[in-house]
């Protein structure tokens, strides 16, 4: 059971340094200009310019690529629910009721691309900035809220509890699966129903660790004192560098390279 | 031949900058009817080793089998494999999730394909042997239960299906000194039963006191596979392998170096140690 979405890989490479807030801000531009693309050249230098970001990043495709299978299924329902139920255009094919034109077709590509191409920016993010890192640039992008009554704090607080756990309730996942199948417990074959079923054994233990452990965890933080963001410094205080200038200024130029294909097309 | 295993290599996560190699050309057997200790520092690869007896992982490389049969074969069923060694993970008691200490209890059979009648009688058997007697707690939830009854009828989960083989991880794991003792004497009386036990353990006096041969991993490496007693006489190794000493063993390393030469290394034998002490202090035994 290996899940790459979302994990962290460490390094150093430039990527890697760049400031969690300018990264997050540059990822959320990035998804932004995704919906702009509108060509076969637009798209295509969009990808070109992803697969640049993942090579100066130093993660291998192979990780990209692999953590993409869980969201394959989805990517592959957004095509062909496109494709059959995109109406006008000319028929290129027709079997009873299903008809498929060509707006129907070039509808289907654009959507499984955006998908693709969303999915290839947000894994940079997470490949190459730690959880920590990633919710410590989210609450101090978030900060300016707080003013109105937004708990930034609180919301990146229950972010990193969360993520600092997905692995850890992973491991005991796997634990307590083991140990079940040590008792002949089936996980992988029959039907919906039996499958859904054969999970209850997995699923208990692990519902009663998960809050095992959010009771350590509460009374750990308590007798630490925690109380909140109010008042709290940092030990790693986030500090814009030259890089960071560097990768807006590259970005900006992408970004104003394919705005000015889009419209003077 | 109840298990043999020849050249076992296991590599986690490989093709990631995480790869780790946790066991390395791994190669033993264990008869039926041994008692056997695996001890090592913590990491040294012995959880990682005893999933592959059962078939929960598979080797990179090298090969297990369990009474002949190949597990890496595909025509070996890994549920027959799975009921004949059975396997109590470290800290069993979070595995159980049934209504009822009954019902989980006979999880384990009726997933083995037994009738629900051969279930209940092996369920019933298997909480006698473990010491849990009292219907009434049968009928509890498992979860109203103190640690250590937990810990009993989690045991208790494996010996339903009746395996002639018994793998268990730190048994005594986070137990008191009492429930600790009473986890060592249950092992003891399946073990008498006619059951073959392997048991992972960092109480050094626990496999000093109840195996008849101990593995010892380090670094993935199967570096030492003796009776306790050759092992807790090899200072070099036991301090190579991090190993402790047993309390009776430390006792007579002390006294050896405090010159009682005749005192034998590595005596972990409460009445072997007071006899050697007797004869030395007849004898008038400073011979340093
Ligand atoms: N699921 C896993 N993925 C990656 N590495 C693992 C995994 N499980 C164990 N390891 C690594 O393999 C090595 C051996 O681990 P193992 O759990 O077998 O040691 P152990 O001897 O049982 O230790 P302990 O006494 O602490 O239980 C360790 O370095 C550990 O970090
Ligand atoms: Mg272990």
């Amino acid at each position: 059971m290996t899940i790459t979405l979302g994990q962290y890989f460490p390094g150093t490479s430039v990527i890697h340094r760049l400031d969690p807030r300018v990264k997050i801000v540059l990822s959320l531009a990035l998804i932004v200009l995704v919906f702009f693309c509108n060509s076969a050249l637009t798209y295509g230098l969009f990808l070109a310019f992803l697969l640049g970001v993942s090579a100066l990043s130093r993660i291998h495709l192979r990780f990209i690529i692999r953590g993409m299978k869980p969201i394959l299924f989805i990517v592959l329902m957004t095509f062909v629910i496109n494709m059959l139920f995109t109406s006008g255009g000319t028929k290129i094919w027709s079997w009873r009721f299903i008809t498929i034109t060509d707006l129907g077709v070039q509808t289907a590509v654009r959507m499984a691309l955006r998908l693709i191409l969303l999915v290839i920016v947000s894994q940079i993010l997470t490949l190459t900035t730690s959880s920590i890192s990633l919710t410590d640039g989210l609450e101090s992008l978030l900060k300016p809220l707080a003013k109105i009554g937004f708990p930034a704090h609180e919301l990146a607080m229950m972010m990193s509890i969360a993520m600092r756990f997905i692995p850890t309730l992973m491991k005991e996942a796997d634990k307590i699966m083991k140990a079940q199948k040590a008792r002949g417990a089936d996980f992988e074959t029959g039907g919906l129903i039996k499958r859904a079923r054969a999970m209850l054994p997995l699923l208990v233990p692990l519902f009663i660790s998960a809050f095992r452990r959010a009771d350590e965890l509460a009374m750990a933080m308590e007798a630490r004192c925690y109380r909140g963001g109010v008042r709290r410094t940092r030990m790693k205080v986030l500090k814009l560098t030259r890089l960071d200038a560097a990768a807006v200024a590259v970005e900006a130029v992408f970004a104003a390279l394919i705005l000015i294909l889009v419209y003077s097309a | 031949m109840s298990i043999e295993v020849r050249n076992l290599t296991h590599v986690y996560m490989a093709g990631t900058p995480f790869e780790k190699k946790a066991l390395a050309d791994v190669s033993f057997s264990i008869d039926s009817g041994e008692f056997v200790g695996i001890i090592g520092h913590t990491g040294s690869g012995k959880s990682t080793l005893i999933m592959h007896l059962n078939g929960l992982l598979m080797p990179t490389s090298g090969e297990c089998l369990v009474d002949g049969m190949s597990l890496s074969d595909k025509n070996t069923s890994l549920r027959d494999v799975r009921r004949r060694v059975g396997m109590v993970f470290q800290y069993p008691e979070y595995q159980l999730f049934e209504e009822t200490v009954l019902a989980d209890v006979k999880f384990g059979p009726k997933n083995m394909g037994f009738s629900d009648s051969e279930a209940e009688a092996g369920a019933v058997e298997a909480l006698r042997q473990v010491g849990l007697e009292d219907e009434r707690v049968w009928q509890a939830s498992p979860f109203e239960l103190s640690g250590g009854q937990k810990r009993r009828v989690a045991i208790a989960g494996v010996l339903a299906m009746k395996p002639n083989t018994l793998i268990l991880d730190e048994p005594t794991a986070g137990l008191d000194p009492r429930g600790r003792g009473e986890i060592m004497a249950l092992m003891r009386s399946i073990h008498a039963a006619g059951v073959t036990v392997v048991m992972v353990s960092h109480s050094m006096a626990d496999v000093a006191n109840l195996c008849s041969r101990a593995l010892v991993m380090s670094g993935g490496r199967l570096i030492a596979d003796d009776a306790p007693r050759a092992i807790f006489a090899d200072a070099d190794l036991v301090k190579r392998a991090s190993l402790g000493l047993p309390p009776c063993a430390q006792l007579s390393a002390a006294l050896r170096e405090a010159g009682f030469g005749d005192i034998p290394a590595g005596l972990f034998d409460r009445n072997a140690l007071t006899d050697a002490i007797e004869t030395a202090l007849r004898t008038g035994g400073m011979t340093a």
